[in-house]
């Protein structure tokens, strides 16, 4: 792939939008160019300082969706709206009451990722099934430890990228067991700061919660954390999570 | 009452962009406590067809965007006038380059930059027409993948990516041709 259709991709490759082969071709591309990886770096940050400019709420709209759950609740049909009457009272005043495991920063973080995955949009920078050359390839590109295991027999390690949760950067590995696809994260444990909201749990011993149909696990694994999801069984998962992080339960169950 | 208590979660937690997203997309800033309102009713009255697990944030973002497209349309209807899209940028091989030029020079520090234009930033994307202005939002302030972008607009895939290519192409010709006008590169050296 030569230069200008490297270019001409790279918005989209950035938003990894494309299909493995050609993101695999750019990537190879950018590794062999320094002009075409600094116009990327530049495209990158381009693209998020629009992302913030333009999530910024305009001036005088930070109380309009208050103001506007007043006046539908005034305008209500109680008969028929009944049951969504209780939530859009939690809309105006005591929402975070109703906040479940879908709302603690981390999952919420790990539950976007994976369903970017599950729609097409994240897909692997590299497809092996061998741990050793997803090692080899996360080398150096990581502040992070990323020894790994083999995977149970009955779960398929598809490859990995590296990418971020929320801002903090971490290795990631898909995989499928079944049906279910596997998204495991692993960054280093000094980003746990930056998930205020899962870390006690985490310190504690590990956060456990449910996303949507998804189950989440994170836990500390020494100077590491792993956290995986997936529509799986929650024991099943972090008997994989463990495997395939090389961060077996002590008592040798592996 | 799971269905509800599903809902409410998630127009919580969706609620800051949400309510950005309709800011930037509505014609008139004073439809905006309309539009949020009629976008809460319009998910309680659509409660029903949300199947618990699935995508609620493409569901919702379809809904947002509908009830913005209404508005804008009712607002063309009332006072005659018609939100222009942004003019294409012409003129001659000379200009191009020039513009090109100065892109280059925005790329070498997009924050700095971007940050002494936001409100060009704004009037950039207001500029835009409805369609491109609702993908590029839907991209930058929902956080939607090109393919929920798709779902969310009933467009095919490579029109959602065609319609963003294009309005991120108008936006950055339309920041050249403000930064070079303003000289924005050339203070940003002599700074």
């Amino acid at each position: 792939m030569n230069c200008d259709k490297v270019r001409r991709y790279l918005p989209l490759y950035l938003d990894s939008e494309l299909g493995t082969e050609t993101s695999y071709e750019i990537s190879r591309h950018l590794e062999s160019c320094p002009a075409c990886r600094a116009r990327a770096d530049a495209e990158g940050r381009m693209e998020e300082a629009f992302r913030e400019a333009l999530s910024k709420a305009p001036q005088g709209t930070s109380e309009a969706w208050d103001r506007a759950a007043h006046r539908a609740l005034g305008r209500r049909d109680r008969r028929s709206w009944i049951a969504a009457a209780a939530g859009l009272l939690l809309i105006l005043g005591a929402g975070a009451y109703l906040l479940g495991a879908g709302e603690i920063d981390l999952a919420a973080a790990m539950d976007h990722s994976h369903r970017k995955y599950l729609a097409g949009g994240l897909a692997p920078a590299i497809e092996t099934s061998d741990p050793s050359a997803l090692v080899a390839y996360f080398r150096g590109k990581l502040p992070v430890r990323t020894t790994l295991g083999l995977p149970p027999e009955d779960v398929s390690l598809l490859g990995g990228r590296c990418c971020y949760l929320d801002r903090s950067p971490c290795a990631y590995l898909m995989a499928h067991a079944g049906n279910a696809a596997v998204s495991i994260f692993i960054m280093d444990a000094s980003q746990l700061a930056a998930f205020p909201e899962a870390r006690p749990a985490v310190e504690e011993g590990a956060l456990r919660c449910r996303v949507g149909p998804f189950h989440v696990l994170a836990y500390r694994d020494g100077d590491r954390i792993v956290c995986a999801i997936a529509d799986l069984d929650p024991e099943k998962l972090e008997i994989l999570a463990r495997a395939i992080s090389g961060s077996p339960l002590k008592g040798g169950n592996k | 009452m799971s269905q509800s208590k599903d809902l409410l979660q998630g127009l919580e937690r969706h609620r800051e962009a949400l309510t950005v997203y309709c800011a930037r997309l509505l014609w008139s800033q004073e439809d905006l406590q309309d539009a949020l309102q009629e976008l809460m009713l319009a998910a309680c009255r659509n409660c029903a067809q949300f199947a618990p697990g699935t995508d609620f944030r493409s569901w919702i973002f379809r809904i947002a965007t509908l009830t913005c497209f209404n508005f804008n349309r009712r607002h063309q209807r009332n006072d005659g006038t018609t939100p222009f899209p942004l003019d294409e940028i012409s003129g001659g091989i000379e200009q191009e380059l020039e513009r090109e030029y100065t892109y280059e020079e925005i790329l070498r520090d997009p924050a700095a930059i971007l940050g002494r234009l936001e409100d060009e930033v704004a009037r950039a994307c207001r500029d835009l027409t409805e369609k491109e202005r609702a993908i590029l939002l839907l991209k930058a302030v929902g956080s939607l993948t090109c393919s929920e972008i798709a779902s969310v607009l009933g467009v095919p895939l490579g029109t959602a990516q065609g319609l963003l290519t294009r309005a991120r192409m108008k936006m950055r010709e339309r920041l050249s041709e403000y930064a070079r006008r303003r000289g924005v590169p050339a203070a940003k050296e002599s700074a």
